[in-house]
């Protein structure tokens, strides 16, 4: 098909290719007991969480399908593999990960990213973490980076067991309960008192296999006075039959601690995206989240922070593209318990070709919320006359003492700046790309570059075709 | 209407649910039936008269088999099919005592008295049909003494045709004990402009809901609402503005203060449906909060499937100002004048905009007694 719109060599194969599930292990289709148990036995569980997954597979099943929010009616748990384990243990070298899997890593530039900008990687291929390294360094301050199965069977399965899906219950929601019962894989933080991590760590999952689910846990713990900057990487190779990642991570950020966690979202558009974030804020503590959606079919996500001791403070910038076929429910929540708390939320969304961008937030301030300020501000893009934006902000407030502030706008690309642009010699394609991009900006700037070029890439891929 | 002494309706639906656990997709209350008659006084002026003519339409049937399903030229525009702010379960009422009025071109006004006696349960619908190039401006007040006990559910239904222009007035004073529906909708043709001003200041419970089908090309809705929640009241607000034609607008204000354990949600919706091009929507809504024991809810909502288009609303929940309480307290008012002053100057945004004197002198008696009591 002829490109309409000019923009670099850019090659969608690069997240859309995909290898065979040669010697995998893959579970059998659907969500019984017999299969939960199954999973628990594969991973070795010890007794107490495969108690809990039975639990939670009870919870699941008592539990209604959301009534708000896009449709998921072509998701069906009965055609869903839930576990998939790829031919290989988790190894701390590349080299000794399977040429196939290493391709796909060393495709999507990880490795690269390990040498250059990162303290550490965990990557997730369909169920299990195949490579898991943290530098020399890091490693000496006394931070912990692992995946969630040494975790839990290691030095600090106390801690982790103290923690897990405490945040986030299975009873919050039935997809909570599903990750509660078939969880695998994920990554464990812990930084000690005082450490300051000066360089980001990364997850990268990777869904290959078909009808799949991916359902890692993260879990990280940043203690009193720490600091910590978390980036997670997704993608997966488009079928024409659903897959499913109903991830879960809980973050609990100390005394005076920082967490920022970042997220480029670009799951395969037959993805069902059903991610649960939350973040538990100690007093004086800072949760960042910046996130860009990018991909998958439906997505819900609303990364939730709980601002729990006094001057806790949460920010929240993001971005989301729904293009064709691609239905976004995002947002965040916030809940102010606590005296002089604060909250920033910045969201931007685009909706192109049919596409579907729903803003969905709440921010609720208890009555123990003294002196809380909030500032919540929300721009939607709409780039034709077949998508759709909805901007659905909620506010509860059951304190006086409280300054809340909300603002959204909803409008189209300017003809003004697009008529500037043209007046410079910038075609009329490039310049609507250029301006899309720099409306992305508030999430961008606060990525490091190579991710901020991977946002823009993907945003200029998406436009592509886009003027008609 | 159903057959039973007390009905269970689900009012002020959110068009687009959210999070259940918010509780604000929408409100349930039981409502004991409204078999008492309250005759409204109705003083008309101008080019203004009372409907006698309207025939029953067979529900459901389009009996004359003309195009334009919800006007006929044998019966009339069908109000029952005009949807408002409170919802379908509105009809599960029937019929209520029904004044139906007719503005020709020109201008007029219509004074509606709904006056309540103690105990008294009523259900009062007025139907209003604004020809072509009329201007109508309707001033309705529901008063009741200050210690009355009773159900007020009023359903105030507009067509406006091409070119229309109504006013649309409601101030409510009813006693603390009251339970009051105040339930509007607004169809507007083609550069019809509707404009309600709503001032509710008394009941213990209110449920209000207004909304306008903005049909019509250059179509215009403008809505404002004061309010004084005290004394554990609950206000329960649901507007929506749809956007069918090209170039319409909506401005959709809520202005209010909460102390003494009051409750209020306010949902407002902007809807900018597939055609609406041109089409500009703001949504504003401040609340001072006096109070540690009250709840405010606030949901507003921003609809789009229509590229070129403008939406914006915006948000501003909080107590006085510490500045401007400074200033105030600095040339010799106590903190509690401050108050009552922040608080009459909402109600008075809106009382700027009602040109009836005598209108605007009740609220200010009805005002006055109200700040006496909480000093």
């Amino acid at each position: 098909m002829e490109e309409k719109t000019y923009v670099e060599d850019i090659d969608r194969s690069l997240y859309d290719f995909r290898n065979e599930d040669k010697d995998a292990y893959r579970i059998e289709e659907g969500l019984t007991r017999e299969i939960v148990e199954q999973i628990s036995r594969e991973k070795h569980d010890p007794e107490w969480m495969r108690q809990f997954r039975l639990q939670s597979l009870e919870i699941y099943n008592a539990s209604r399908m959301p009534q708000w929010g896009p449709s998921i009616e072509g998701l069906n748990m009965d055609n869903i593999v839930t576990y998939v384990r790829p031919n290989t243990t988790m190894q701390g070298k590349w080299e000794d990960v399977p040429e196939d899997i290493k391709n796909t890593f060393e495709r999507l530039g990880i490795p690269q990213a390990e040498q250059t900008s990162l303290a550490g990687v965990g990557a997730q291929y369909d169920s299990e973490i195949v490579y898991h390294n943290v530098c020399k360094e890091v490693e000496e301050q006394g931070v912990v980076y692992t995946d969630m199965e040494s975790a839990l069977n290691g030095p600090y399965a106390e801690m982790v067991r103290e923690h897990f899906m405490k945040l986030v219950p299975p009873t919050d929601h039935k997809f909570a309960a599903l990750h509660g019962a078939v969880w695998s894989g994920g990554s464990f933080v812990y930084v000690p008192k005082g450490v300051k991590v000066a360089i980001p760590l990364q997850s990268y999952f990777r869904l290959n296999a078909k009808g799949a689910g991916q359902f890692e846990h993260t879990l990280i713990i940043v203690d009193d006075g720490a600091e910590l900057h978390f980036i997670e990487g997704c993608s997966a190779p488009k079928y024409n039959v659903a897959n499913l990642h109903a991830g879960c991570v809980e973050l609990f950020v100390g005394k005076k601690a920082k967490l920022r966690y970042s997220t480029i979202e670009n799951w395969s558009k037959n993805m069902y995206n059903l991610n649960t974030k939350r973040a538990l804020v100690a007093e004086g503590g800072t949760i960042e989240w910046v996130s860009g959606s990018f991909g998958s079919h439906v997505s819900y996500l609303y990364p939730m922070s709980i601002l729990n001791g006094a001057k806790a403070h949460s920010e929240f910038t993001g971005v989301t593209f729904a293009g064709h076929s691609q239905n976004l429910d995002t947002g965040c929540k916030v809940v102010h318990n606590a005296p002089h708390t604060t909250s920033i939320v910045n969201t931007r969304s685009i909706s192109k070709s049919g596409g579907i961008s729903t803003f969905r937030s709440s921010v609720v301030v208890t009555n123990k919320a003294k002196h809380a300020k909030s500032s919540v501000s929300c721009q939607s893009l709409m780039l034709d006359n077949i998508s759709r934006s909805d901007t659905i902000p909620a506010i509860d407030v059951r304190t006086s003492d409280a300054d809340i502030g909300h603002e959204a706008k909803i409008g189209r690309i300017s003809d003004d700046a697009v008529f500037y642009l043209m007046s410079r010699g910038i075609s009329e394609e490039e310049a609507k790309a250029m301006i899309v991009s720099g409306f992305a900006d508030n999430v961008s700037k606060e990525l490091p570059l190579e991710y901020a070029v991977e946002m823009n890439n993907l945003i200029r891929l998406e436009m592509q075709g886009s003027i008609g | 209407m159903d057959n039973l002494d007390k009905i269970n309706l689900i009012v002020n639906r959110l068009p687009a649910p959210t999070w259940n656990r918010l509780r604000m997709n929408e409100s349930m209350l039981e409502l004991a039936a409204t078999q008492d008659k309250c005759e409204p006084k109705v003083a008309l002026q101008g080019s203004v008269c009372f409907n006698k003519k309207q025939l029953p339409r067979v529900p459901g049937k389009n009996c004359c088999g003309c195009v334009q399903a919800n006007a006929c030229p044998v019966h009339g525009i069908d109000f029952a099919a005009l949807p408002t702010g409170m919802g379908e379960e509105m009809a599960r009422l029937g019929e209520g005592q029904r004044v139906h009025l007719v503005a020709d071109a020109g201008r007029s006004t219509a004074a509606v008295t709904l006056r309540y006696d103690d105990g008294k349960k009523c259900y009062n619908t007025l139907e209003i049909e604004a020809k072509p190039n009329s201007d109508l401006t309707v001033y309705m007040t529901y008063i009741s003494t200050a210690s009355a006990k009773g159900t007020a559910v009023v359903q105030t239904k507009i067509a406006a045709a091409k070119n229309a222009k109504v006013k649309l007035v409601q101030v409510q004073l009813l006693g603390h004990e009251f339970l009051h529906l105040n339930d509007v909708g607004c169809n507007l043709a083609e550069d019809a402009h509707f404009e309600v001003l709503q001032l509710q200041l008394g009941s213990s419970k209110i449920y209000n809901g207004v909304r306008a089908e903005l049909l019509g090309d250059g179509s215009c809705f403008d809505a404002a609402i004061a309010y004084y929640g005290r004394q554990a009241q609950r206000l329960d607000m649901n507007f929506i503005a749809n956007h069918y034609g090209k170039n319409t607008t909506c401005n959709m204000t809520a202005d209010g203060v909460l102390q003494e354990g009051a409750f209020k949600i306010y949902r407002g919706t902007i809807d900018f449906k597939n055609g609406s091009a041109g089409a500009i929507g703001d949504e504003k809504e401040t609340v001072l909060l006096l109070s540690d024991d009250v709840v405010n809810q606030s949901i507003p909502l921003i609809l789009c499937s229509e590229e070129d288009v403008q939406g914006n609303h915006g948000a501003s929940i909080g107590k006085l100002d510490e500045e401007l309480l400074f200033y105030l307290m600095s040339r010799g008012f106590s903190e509690s004048d401050a108050v009552a002053m922040m608080a009459k100057a909402k109600i008075e945004s809106i009382c700027r905009r009602i040109d009836d004197e005598e209108t605007v002198q009740l609220v200010e008696r009805y005002l006055e007694g109200v700040i006496a009591d909480a000093e």
